[in-house]
């Protein structure tokens, strides 16, 4: 099978890398500058660690009525969308319980908070403590009157926007890229990707693997996709220590507060968009082994990842090829 | 009878309506605090019900919340895409994300080989 050549450009965004192919590469940079200004405004809008966002003006709003922009409006809704999606699975108001265990700061300076607190003789453990399960007060407690911008958090709420954003702003940077520029695009942040446009020959050829990271030959699988969106959800890579020692990661079950439990280590999907793919992923991390039958009836492409590697897939999701090519 | 019977009798029916009227009133009186103050314990969650909305073909929907003295209210959106979902209208086999469902893809990912151009994991 061969593949046009593509343009590419790979840069820092929202703590992560993101990854830009375009299928002229001529179109590269033209690409970036629009991705960098969506960008820009997608972390203005709701970053939870910036004093100045939208997101954190609201957390701290104590219950009144904020008016918010036309984009945070989208981002919440998006967000609220997911959730009446699973069912509350993927839940915007984890803002709290992810700060008590830790997750209170961009999560490069909390990795370098623990490796300091590591490295110190006086330092009892890490600088943050996984205390009772954190308070999820649930998405009904989020008002949004989508006509006049208006947003109001009740029973003491506070966003994270985190679940849905990325995969949000990498829906709207592939699609306002193809329409400015009538190329291909894939975009990709952080491991979460959406296509738009005329895909190359052959499709976009994505690795699947645990870690975004990782490189194009880690183990897990190669496959094409030549629209929508592929998002993938993992307790493995995000985490770090608690107080006992134990690690947390960033998936919160609403339902307890607290980390995920789930068999499934990584879990790619495929769909519609990135956001939904991305809003699947995560539930599917949550509901563990229920998320097998329910992708199954939902008709959503996905790979699944058990805790000792053994994987199962749903609708038509390519089987996983041997040893030698996911080893 | 004697007069004085028929005296005390009238007096002792009137005494007792005049306590039947006053313990009338103040289990009406109790009622009405009670309602105030269930209204106020919980009218909270009335205000609190989750936006909904009918999103219709073109885009446009119509939504309600809670906002305005926690009573519904509703105002009307056009085109009011979250932008992402779409994905261009090439992504899904339903582009319209305000649907009620995860869009699937309009094709299943197709089976590679070697490494990939990008890779999705987690991060």
């Amino acid at each position: 099978m061969t593949t046009l050549a593509v343009g590419s450009d790979t840069f820092s965004v929202f703590g992560t890398t993101a990854t830009l192919l375009v299928s002229e590469p001529g179109q590269v940079a033209a690409a970036r500058v629009i991705a960098d200004a969506e960008l820009a405004a997608v972390d203005l809008a709701c970053s939870r660690f910036r004093p100045d966002s939208e997101l954190s003006r609201l957390n701290a709003a104590g219950g009144a009525v904020t008016t918010v922009s036309e984009l945070f409006a989208d981002l919440l809704e998006a967000a609220l969308r997911a959730a009446r999606l699973t069912d509350g699975d993927v839940d915007p108001t984890c803002g709290q319980a992810l700060a008590e265990i830790g997750y209170d700061r961009d999560f490069a300076e909390l990795r370098a908070a623990q490796a300091q607190a590591a490295g110190s003789p006086e330092a009892g453990g890490p600088p943050h403590r996984l205390r009772r399960a954190g308070h999820v007060p649930g998405w009904h407690s989020v008002q949004l009157d989508r006509g006049q911008r208006q947003v109001r958090l009740t029973h003491g709420a506070q966003l994270d926007l985190g679940a849905t954003a990325k995969a949000w702003a990498a829906d709207r940077c592939a699609e306002i890229i193809a329409g400015r520029l009538g190329s291909g695009v894939l975009v990709s942040l952080g491991g979460d990707m959406a296509v738009a446009g005329p895909a190359p020959g052959g499709g976009w050829r994505v690795r699947v693997t645990d870690d975004h990271a990782a490189g194009p030959e880690a183990p897990g699988q190669t496959v094409t996709i030549r629209s929508g969106g592929l998002a993938t959800s993992s307790t493995t890579v995000r985490t770090w220590t608690g107080s006992g020692g134990q690690r947390v990661h960033h998936i919160i079950n609403p339902a307890t507060g607290e980390p995920a439990r789930s068999c499934w280590r990584t879990v790619s999907v495929a769909a519609g968009s990135c956001v939904d793919a991305n809003t699947a992923s995560t539930a599917a991390i949550i509901r563990s082994a229920a998320a097998l039958p329910w992708l199954r009836d939902a008709g959503l492409p996905a790979r699944l990842v058990r805790g000792d590697g053994s994987v199962e897939t749903t609708a038509g999701w390519p089987r996983d090829p041997g040893p030698d090519d996911a080893a | 009878m004697r007069r004085d019977d028929v005296r005390f009798a009238a007096a002792a029916r009137d005494d007792g309506m005049r306590k039947i009227s006053k313990y009338t009133w103040r289990a009406g009186a109790a009622g009405v605090v009670c309602s105030a103050v269930i209204a106020v314990a919980f009218g909270h969650h009335v205000a609190t019900q989750p936006p909904t909305a009918v999103h219709t073909g073109n885009g446009a929907s119509n939504s309600s919340s809670g906002l305005s003295g926690g009573g519904a209210s509703s105002s009307n959106t056009s085109g009011s895409s979250t932008s992402g979902s779409g994905t261009n209208g090439s992504g899904g086999s339903t582009t319209n994300q305000g649907q009620g469902t995860i869009v699937v893809p309009a094709q299943p990912p197709a089976p590679a080989n070697g490494g990939g151009q990008v890779v999705s994991g987690a991060s």
